[in-house]
C-alpha cells in the first residue's frame, strides 16, 4: 500500500511539474515538440557564414524578420537591448532577415537597432523550409538541435517574464 | 470696404459649412471595418492603388508584378483570437458576395502562375508570400494574424461572411462574422 501511495505521490508531482512547466511559460510562447530544427546555414552582413550543425552544444534564438513588419519594427530594439546579457555560448542569437536586399537591411538596421548583426536568407527559402506562422518568428533551440519553443508574433524580450524564460534555459 | 470683408468672410464659411458636412457625409456612408466581442478582434483594412504600388516597389517589385497586383482587389483582414483554446482560420470556409453572388477568391496557386509567367525572382516571391493571409491556421489564444486576401477587382459593395472553427476544450463550435458594404478603394 506504501508503495502504492509513493508511486502515486511520484506521477501526481511529475504531472504537476509538468503542468507548472508549461503553465510558467510567458505570454505568447509556445511549447514544440522537439522535432530537428531545419537546416540553416547562411552568411551575415559581413560574410561571416552561420552553419546550425556546427552550433550544437547551446540553445539559438533562432529569429526571422523582415524590415516591411510593422511588429519588427518594434521588436528589433528589445532583442538589442538584451543580446549582451547572455554569453553565446549558452544562448546565441540568429537573426534572420527573410527575402530583402543588404541595402535594406543595412539601411533598416542602422536606424533601428544598429548594433545587431543579421544573416541574410536572400531568396527566402530558409525562412520557409522553417515555416514560422508569420514574420516576426522566433525559435528556441536546444543544445541538442531540437526546436522546443515557439514566439508567437512579437514582443519586448527586455521586459521580466520573457528575460526570465530566456536564463532558464540551460 | 466694411462691406466687402462681409461679403468674403461670409463666402468662407459656407465653404466651410459645406466641406464639413460632405465629410460628415463621406465618413457617415464608410461602413465601420472592425468586429470585436469578448471572443475575437477582426478588423479589415482596405489598400489603395497608390498604397500596394508604394509598398511592393520599396519592395523592388517589377513594374510588371505590381501590375499584376493592381488587377486585384486587396482585402486585408487582422485578427486576434481573445478566448478560445483554438480559433481555426480557413480561408476555404471564407466567402465574398457581390449584389448576392459569389466573388470568386484568388488563392496562392493563381499567383505562383502568374510569377512564373513573369519570371519573378524568388526573393520577390517569398516577400509576396509572406504578405497574403495564410491558408490555414490555428490562432492559439492571445495569437493574431494579418495578411492580404485578394479577390477579383470590381467597383461595387462587397459582403465577407468570414466562418470560424472554435476549440475551448473538448467543445468545438462555429463563429461566423460579416462585414458589409466595403469596396476595392
Amino acid at each position: 500500500m506504501k508503495k502504492f501511495f509513493l508511486f502515486l505521490f511520484v506521477i501526481l508531482s511529475a504531472v504537476s511539474f509538468a503542468v507548472m512547466a508549461q503553465s510558467d511559460l510567458p505570454k505568447g510562447i509556445m511549447k514544440l515538440d522537439g522535432h530537428e530544427a531545419p537546416s540553416l546555414r547562411l552568411k551575415n552582413l559581413d560574410e561571416e557564414l552561420f552553419d546550425i550543425n556546427a552550433a550544437k552544444g547551446r540553445w539559438l534564438f533562432v529569429h526571422f524578420w523582415a524590415a516591411w513588419c510593422g511588429p519588427c519594427r518594434r521588436e528589433m530594439p528589445t532583442i538589442e537591448k538584451i543580446i549582451r546579457q547572455f554569453d553565446p555560448k549558452v544562448l546565441q542569437f540568429v537573426l534572420v532577415n527573410t527575402a530583402e536586399t543588404e541595402e535594406t537591411v543595412f539601411g533598416f538596421l542602422g536606424g533601428v537597432a544598429p548594433d545587431l548583426q543579421t544573416y541574410m536568407d536572400l531568396d527566402g527559402l530558409v525562412t520557409e523550409r522553417w515555416q514560422p506562422r508569420g514574420l516576426p518568428a522566433t525559435f528556441l533551440v536546444d543544445p541538442q538541435g531540437r526546436l522546443r519553443y515557439l514566439a508567437l508574433g512579437g514582443r519586448d524580450w527586455s521586459s521580466e517574464p520573457y528575460l526570465k524564460f530566456l536564463r532558464s534555459l540551460k | 470696404m466694411g462691406q466687402l470683408l462681409r461679403d468674403l468672410f461670409l463666402r468662407y464659411l459656407i465653404t466651410v459649412i459645406c466641406l464639413c458636412v460632405l465629410v460628415g457625409v463621406a465618413h457617415a456612408k464608410k461602413p465601420k471595418l472592425i468586429y470585436e466581442d469578448d471572443e475575437v478582434y477582426m478588423r479589415l483594412i482596405m489598400r489603395s492603388d497608390e498604397q500596394l504600388s508604394a509598398f511592393y516597389q520599396g519592395r523592388e517589385f517589377s513594374q510588371e508584378a505590381i501590375r499584376e497586383i493592381l488587377q486585384t482587389c486587396y482585402v486585408t483582414p487582422i485578427i486576434k483570437n481573445k478566448k478560445f483554446d483554438v480559433l481555426m482560420l480557413d480561408l476555404t470556409h471564407w466567402s465574398f458576395y457581390v449584389d448576392g453572388k459569389p466573388l470568386p477568391r484568388i488563392d496562392r496557386l493563381y499567383w505562383a502562375t502568374q510569377w512564373q509567367a513573369i519570371s519573378m525572382k524568388q526573393a520577390h516571391r517569398s516577400t509576396f508570400g509572406w504578405t497574403l493571409m495564410p491558408e490555414q491556421r490555428d490562432l492559439r489564444f492571445d495569437e493574431g494574424v494579418g495578411g492580404a486576401v485578394v479577390v477579383q477587382r470590381q467597383s461595387k459593395p462587397m459582403e465577407l461572411v468570414a466562418r470560424f472553427v472554435t476549440t475551448i476544450g473538448d467543445k468545438k463550435s462555429e463563429k461566423i462574422i460579416r462585414f458589409k458594404g466595403f469596396k476595392c478603394e
